[in-house]
């Protein structure tokens, strides 16, 4: 089944193989923004299924545009997943207590992050 | 060649140490596995003789650890048990060969060089440059066929040079391959033995061989130098993954190079993938140079605050960027760039081997962003219907996150289900590999049933078991349930993961053709009937006179090949396969009943990868096949 997927992220190489990876294997459909801001502009006017989200970012970092998202009333369901260059479990795991619904470290491989979107999201059929 | 030997019995020690050193080896030697391994952790070995039984940690696990953490560096197990339970055992641990006690030294100096020559890009055993020839079997070196008396320390230079032509090699990269631990010399002292073999090399006529790249190392000399705008990546190998490197093939490798309208392997890769990466290459050589100039003022000592954390970060954006183009090698430097530019301390700069050390990374990175670069290949949607099946049976508490976050980067796909919907769930759809968990007490009772489920399914699913009790009577319980991996819990989710991947590769389906010339129809038979059930596409031949004809037509995986037959020999095919690079690299196994020491040497100076006497037993037959085919496999 089809979805449609909100990257959130401020280095363009990296928003453009999510993008692609994503359409190329999965054939998802993807909308990018290149900071926190745009980011909350566009969750707002659209509807997905899922958001990734870097944590590193200028400004609005992704844990406050996690936080801004988790507060509004049209996003706050949707699922969320952090992208992270942090390897530490324990910090994986106070970004799930925060109500991230998984982390991806990064450098991720991109052939493997549709199954990795998958099996957090329990699409997985 | 740095060889680490492992072995508790000091006068087999003494005595292959002294024989190794005598043929040019450098040996490092431990009584103990624990102490092995901490070497192994610490060092860089070519080769490992390792004992099997050991204080602390058996030859068998030791070979076991070193496979799981996804090192392939060559292994001979000597030990005195000689079943062909303990072969298999040790094959199936990784081991690429098996020596029984006592053994012929001769022996084990072939199957060294056999090992040896098989991870070396030079099969031959003559190592060669111009009119400069290294002997490997008689250690002699010559040039224009005059002897050229060299030092131990000269001679092993020297060969590690041939050996990686065109491979840049930093002081400190040489002190981790040629010095054992207690006598590692400054960097003044390397440079003393790279001058001692210059200057012998220049009075025996060999001039300029070795030469120096600023700021790098030491190199053997280009014979044609590159254009001035062309250094081609596979000239320059630094130390560390990248690629061009084995573990990481080059973008353009990959791709075939062009850039356009690009497919390998029948997976496509997007277009516009190409376009980000030519869009974004020159943002990160922007990127680049921030790290270099801050690399270059740490070196001139002016290295500021600002131009640090300003480096910091952009070898931090580089790491995660070129990780998401798959240039993993790379992603690796930036984030040890980053780590040492982090932490210098304020008031001393850095040793300047590590400064260079830093400059040989900041070079190759700037290669692979200069050079015309595509993307790798991509999973197609159909890919995602390969992913790997696995049922998780118990609690994840302890390792989920984890395991969803690390092992599902594998495309594995997990169920978490338990004992009761899991034996219903198999008998619909096999699993690829099982986790039970029998330390969560509600699983503990019924686990057992499943496993009796399991051991029905055929081809067998492999179980990773995970159990709080360390008794022998629940390990045999387990055990008598077919041949799975026990883990003891609490146990580390990386050691989890890893057990999970071991299963699932060992219970991939069998793939290969197997080439068997011998003038015997029973052995052909019986070779027939052990293989194929293995999934082994056999072709068999029974006059050598047929082999290369049939060779040519069915493009094997290995060969296995007859000592004595009629008006050709083993020898004659095998000697005949070496002397065409397109075989260079197909395993040659030989079969024989023949148990001459002298004979058995003559197989492995032919190029054999193997010796495997007859009556063949299966198992250890098939386990030295599989452990053929696996070595031979392209290292991704």
């Amino acid at each position: 089944m089809s979805k449609r997927i909100l990257v959130i992220d401020d280095e363009g190489g990296v928003r453009k193989v999510i993008q692609i990876s994503l359409e190329a294997a999965a054939g998802w459909e993807v909308v990018t923004a290149a900071s926190g801001a745009e980011g909350l502009l566009k969750a707002q006017q659209e509807t997905f299924d899922a958001i990734l989200l870097d944590v590193m970012m200028p400004e609005l970092d992704g844990l406050a545009t996690f936080d801004q998202l988790k507060s509004h009333e049209t996003t706050q369901h949707t699922p969320m997943i952090l992208l992270t260059a942090k390897t530490s479990q324990y910090e994986h795991q106070q970004f799930i207590q925060r109500g991230v619904m998984g982390v991806i470290t990064k450098p991720f491989r991109a052939r493997h992050l549709v199954a990795q979107i998958q099996t957090i999201l329990n699409w997985v059929s | 060649m740095k060889i680490l030997l492992v072995e508790d019995d000091e006068v087999l020690t003494e005595l292959l140490t002294q024989t190794l050193t005598e043929k040019m080896y450098l040996v490092e030697t431990t009584a103990d596995g624990q102490i092995g391994w901490e070497l192994l952790e610490a060092f860089q070995y070519d080769l490992i003789l390792l004992d099997v039984m050991l204080p602390q940690i058996d030859g068998i696990r030791f070979c076991q650890k070193l496979r799981d953490r996804k090192d392939f560096t060559p292994v001979i197990l000597i030990t005195s048990q000689d079943s062909a339970m303990h072969k298999v055992a040790g094959l199936d641990a990784g081991a690429d060969d098996y020596l029984v006690k006592p053994f012929n030294v001769d022996e084990l100096l072939a199957r060294m060089r056999a090992l040896l020559r098989r991870e070396s890009s030079d099969r031959s055993s003559i190592l060669a440059w111009e009119g400069l020839q290294l002997n490997l079997s008689s250690c002699i070196v010559t040039y224009n066929g005059q002897p050229l008396n060299l030092t131990g320390k000269e001679y092993r230079l020297l060969e590690l040079f041939l050996r990686n032509q065109q491979r840049i090699f930093s002081q400190s990269a040489l002190i981790n391959h040629l010095w054992a631990l207690e006598e590692a010399p400054t960097e003044n002292g390397v440079r003393a033995h790279v001058k001692a073999l210059r200057r012998k090399l220049k009075q025996a006529g060999c001039e300029e061989l070795i030469e120096t790249i600023y700021g790098l190392g030491y190199r053997l000399k280009v014979s044609q130098p590159p254009e001035a705008d062309c250094l081609k990546p596979e000239s320059f190998k630094p130390e560390f993954p990248q690629p061009g490197s084995r573990d990481e093939p080059l973008p353009a490798q990959r791709s075939g190079g062009s850039g356009q309208g690009i497919t390998q392997s029948g997976l496509s890769i997007p277009p516009e993938l190409v376009e980000a990466w030519e869009r974004y290459r020159g943002e990160y050589r922007d990127r680049l140079r921030v790290i270099q100039q801050a690399i270059t003022a740490l070196a001139e000592g002016n290295l500021n605050a600002s131009l640090r954390q300003q480096a910091c970060r952009e070898a931090h954006t580089l790491a995660g960027s070129l990780g998401s183009f798959e240039l993993h090698g790379l992603s690796q430097a930036c984030r040890q760039i980053e780590a040492v530019l982090a932490n210098i301390p304020d008031s001393s700069g850095l040793p300047s081997s590590e400064t260079a050390a830093l400059f040989e990374q900041i070079t190759a990175i700037e290669f692979t962003l200069n050079i015309q670069s595509t993307f790798p290949p991509f999973p197609s949607r159909s890919l995602t219907a390969q992913q790997q099946r696995i049922l998780v049976v118990g609690n994840t508490a302890s390792f989920g996150p984890q395991l969803c976050d690390n092992a599902i980067a594998q495309t594995w796909q997990i169920s978490i289900l338990s004992p009761a919907d899991a034996i219903a769930a198999i008998s619909q759809a096999r699993p690829n590999v099982v986790l039970l968990d029998l330390s969560v007490v509600e699983v503990a009772a019924s686990g057992f049933e499943l496993m009796e489920a399991l051991a029905k399914i055929q081809p067998p699913v492999p179980v990773v078991v995970l159990t709080e009790q360390d008794n022998f009577g629940e390990r045999l319980r387990i055990a008598r349930l077919g041949g799975h991996t026990v883990l003891q819990t609490p146990v580390t989710p990386q050691r989890i993961l890893s057990a999970i991947a071991q299963a699932l590769q060992n219970s991939a389906p069998l793939e290969g053709k197997v080439l068997v010339v011998d003038d015997d129809s029973i052995i052909l038979d019986q070779l027939s009937t052990i293989l194929q059930p293995w999934g082994f596409q056999v072709e068999l031949v029974n006059h050598p006179s047929r082999f290369w004809p049939v060779l040519e037509q069915t493009k094997p995986d290995l060969v296995i090949l007859d000592l004595v037959m009629p008006e050709l020999s083993g020898l004659d095919l095998c000697q005949v396969v070496r002397n065409d690079p397109r075989w260079e690299d197909l395993p040659v196994l030989f079969l024989s009943v023949n148990i001459d020491a002298d004979l058995i040497y003559q197989v492995f100076r032919a190029g054999a990868n193997d010796y495997v006497r007859k009556p063949i037993i299966e198992p250890e037959l098939v386990a030295r096949i599989i452990n053929q085919l696996k070595r031979n496999k392209p290292r991704s």
